[in-house]
């Protein structure tokens, strides 16, 4: 179900896209239709038909007119360009500021993320951890 | 959205449905036939043990059914405001124009008075075999426009111009009472006026000033053709009563 | 679509609704203040409004069930009232509609709306009847005040008219009824769009259901918006009172609560990204309003009421 408060669209699109990396949908494949996504959720085809125009101007789905919307050949690497460029600001920025407010060394940042990583790091100490 | 065609099927629309014309409300008119030929048998047996009752007590001196048909144009006359005060509305509230809902309405209303005219008239006829088997006597007491009961052309006549009339009063009573409800009863005033008038022509008794008009009236004042023509008349004007209120007529809250 | 003119089969689109400058006063109260929008064919309207702000008013005008005071309705460019063709393509349900004296059948109200109803669908309405529950033998004036609104959705959709109004036609159904109720104007439309306008209370329910919304409010209208643009604006700032108010200056701020320092302020206002960042970097929190949120603080918020006067001593 949706979220009420934001745009339906926006959040259909959104489904969408996190649909196609993850692989649930694959190249070429056709997803519902604007009558079933608003049967299913209860909400205006009209809101689906712009969730998919969008999609549609990003390049990420086409439409076969007659038969319905399909995934673009190339959309997920295409998605995964983007949220790479918006990994860092949207996820790394913030997670950075939240740090410094808590009072969290970056350093200490780094050992988490290289001991979750698993690659040993050039230079900076393991304080702890396993040996 | 700048689109006009919808998004979701560029294709058809709803169509338009076919240009609206009125064919005649059966489904209204049905069910109010039927209702009054069985309120007309009805009241014709109630006449009929009337008729029989006096007869056994005492003697029957003249036409029992001349007073008693002086109901059907209260009957005719109600309906039709009921006719109008309910289905008026409920025809525009379903896509019908003001016109259109008052000319339907009325054809069924007009269809009525038939009825009832022919009721009338079918009641003396029934009279005249039944007292005629019986020896009563045919005297009509009342006032009009014909003297025996073989004058069928004549009853049936007056008959029609009776109910049309008092039909077309209480249509307009009926759209006066939807529209400003209590303040509506005020309709009575011009409907007493309009029946008083013309009944001096006709004899569905005007209810005062009876002796005082008939002797100011000419000879040929209490004609059919006159009759016909105040009735005409008044007839516009009870037309004229009924579009000047329902013209413009705000629908009220259903009940 | 090479030329202007319509492939064969295809109808242009019917139903568009221009409200031009209706006036309507009743006794001291002005109703309806000079009020102006189209609707545009083939869409699901909202029309949202508190209690008293004119919304049956305004939909008895659309349907021609008033002439209003001043102003004109036209439907495709041409004026409304006293118009067959066009009068004839509005249906109008209120409460549990208009139809035959309630001494009557749901049956007979049934028969006398196939005669009154030129595109009038029996099996739709049958099978409407069925899905609501409504019993088709019984007296009108014996269904209980939710079965009423079940005829009057109906009468409703069984018409099949091109443009649609329900003024508030839910009231007394249960919950599955309601889901009912807007699933069927749903498949309803996607099997033949046209213009539908719902009045509502309930607006988170049917929010979804809206491609745009009209907020009434007072007799004029106060926003007339695709539903999802308005959504898109309305952003909550949440955080220390004094950046939320450095941050909301200039921006179109519909309200605003304070618990000690902190501060929320409801805006509409289309936020970019890098704005929004901005105000997450300043210890500010964004959140979108929910339609029925936005209407709130739109006609005026809730201001809190309680029996006693606020005690003194809670004062900051």
């Amino acid at each position: 179900m949706f979220d009420e408060r934001s745009p339906i669209y926006r959040q259909i699109a959104e489904q969408i896209t996190n649909d196609i990396v993850r692989g649930t949908l694959q190249e070429d494949e056709q997803i519902m239709s604007t009558t079933q996504y608003a049967a299913f959720y209860r909400i205006n085809p009209a809101t689906a038909a712009k969730a998919f125009q969008q999609l549609v101007d990003d390049g990420i789905l086409y439409k076969r007119r007659g038969i319905g919307m399909f995934v673009t050949p190339g959309a997920r690497d295409h998605l995964l360009a983007g949220r790479r460029e918006r990994f860092f600001a949207e996820v790394v920025e913030p997670m950075v500021h939240e740090a410094r407010i808590i009072g969290i060394p970056l350093a200490e940042i780094i050992r988490r993320l290289e001991t979750a990583d698993g690659a040993p790091s050039s230079g900076a100490s393991r304080a702890g951890g396993a040996s | 959205m700048t689109a006009t065609t919808s998004p979701i099927r560029g294709d058809h629309p709803a169509t338009r449905p076919p240009a609206r014309r009125w064919p005649f409300p059966w489904v209204i008119a049905e069910g109010q036939v039927v209702m009054a030929l069985l309120a007309a048998l009805g009241y014709g047996l109630a006449v009929a043990c009337v008729v029989v009752g006096i007869a056994r007590r005492g003697t029957i001196t003249g036409s029992i059914w001349e007073p008693a048909s002086n109901a059907v144009p209260w009957y005719a006359g109600f309906i039709a405001g009921y006719l109008v005060f309910q289905m008026v509305p409920m025809l525009v509230a379903n896509g019908f124009t003001r016109r259109d809902a008052a000319r339907s309405v009325s054809a069924v209303v007009a269809l009525l008075s038939a009825v009832a005219a022919l009721v009338t008239t079918l009641g003396y006829l029934i009279e005249y075999v039944a007292f005629r088997w019986q020896g009563w006597p045919l005297a009509i007491g009342g006032d009009h426009l014909f003297t025996r009961h073989t004058q069928v052309g004549e009853i049936l006549w007056e008959s029609l111009l009776t109910m049309a009339l008092w039909s077309a009063i209480g249509s307009f009573i009926g759209a006066a009472l939807y529209r400003w409800e209590h303040a509506g009863w005020l309709a009575f005033v011009p409907a007493g006026l309009i029946l008083s008038a013309v009944g001096i022509f006709i004899t569905a008794r005007p209810p005062f000033f009876n002796d005082a008009i008939e002797r100011a009236l000419p000879a040929w004042g209490r004609s059919l053709p006159m009759a016909t023509l105040a009735t005409l008349v008044a007839l516009a004007g009870c037309g004229g009563i009924l579009w000047w209120i329902v013209r413009d007529m705000p629908l009220r809250r259903w009940r | 679509m090479t030329s202007g003119h319509p492939a064969p089969g295809i109808v242009p689109p019917t139903g568009r609704i221009e409200v031009r400058a209706v006036s309507q006063r009743f006794g001291d109260t002005l109703a309806l203040d000079d009020v102006s929008f189209t609707i545009e064919p083939n869409r699901i309207t909202g029309l949202l409004g508190r209690t008293g702000s004119g919304k049956t008013t305004l939909l008895s005008v659309m349907a021609a069930f008033r002439r209003p005071e001043s102003g004109t309705v036209l439907i495709d460019g041409e004026p409304l009232w006293e118009n067959p063709d066009l009068t004839s393509q509005i249906a109008f349900i209120r409460e549990g509609g208009d139809t035959v004296d309630t001494s009557e059948k749901v049956s007979e109200a049934f028969r006398y709306a196939a005669w009154m109803r030129p595109n009038w669908n029996a099996d739709y309405a049958a099978r409407l009847a069925d899905t609501f529950r409504l019993p088709t033998k019984q007296k009108i004036n014996k269904l209980s005040r939710g079965q009423r609104s079940a005829l009057g959705i109906v009468l409703g959709l069984a018409a099949r008219t091109p443009i649609t109004i329900f003024d508030e036609t839910y009231l007394g159904l249960d919950a599955p009824s309601r889901y009912a109720f807007i699933d069927a104007v749903l498949a309803d439309y996607m099997d033949e769009p046209r213009t539908f306008m719902l009045s509502t209370h309930l607006i988170e329910e049917m929010a979804a259901l809206f491609e745009s919304v009209l907020i009434l409010d007072r007799g004029k209208v106060l926003a007339h918006r695709d539903t999802e643009d308005l959504l898109g604006e309305g952003v909550s700032i949440t955080g220390p009172a004094d950046r939320v108010d450095a941050f909301t200056t200039g921006m179109r701020v519909i309200g605003r609560r304070s618990l000690g320092r902190t501060a929320s302020a409801m805006v509409l206002a289309a936020l970019p990204s890098g704005q929004r960042r901005e105000a997450e970097a300043a210890g500010l929190d964004l959140a979108p309003i929910a339609l029925q949120d936005l209407f709130v603080h739109l006609t005026g918020g809730a201001p809190l009421v309680s029996p006693e006067p606020p005690s003194t001593e809670d004062r900051p």
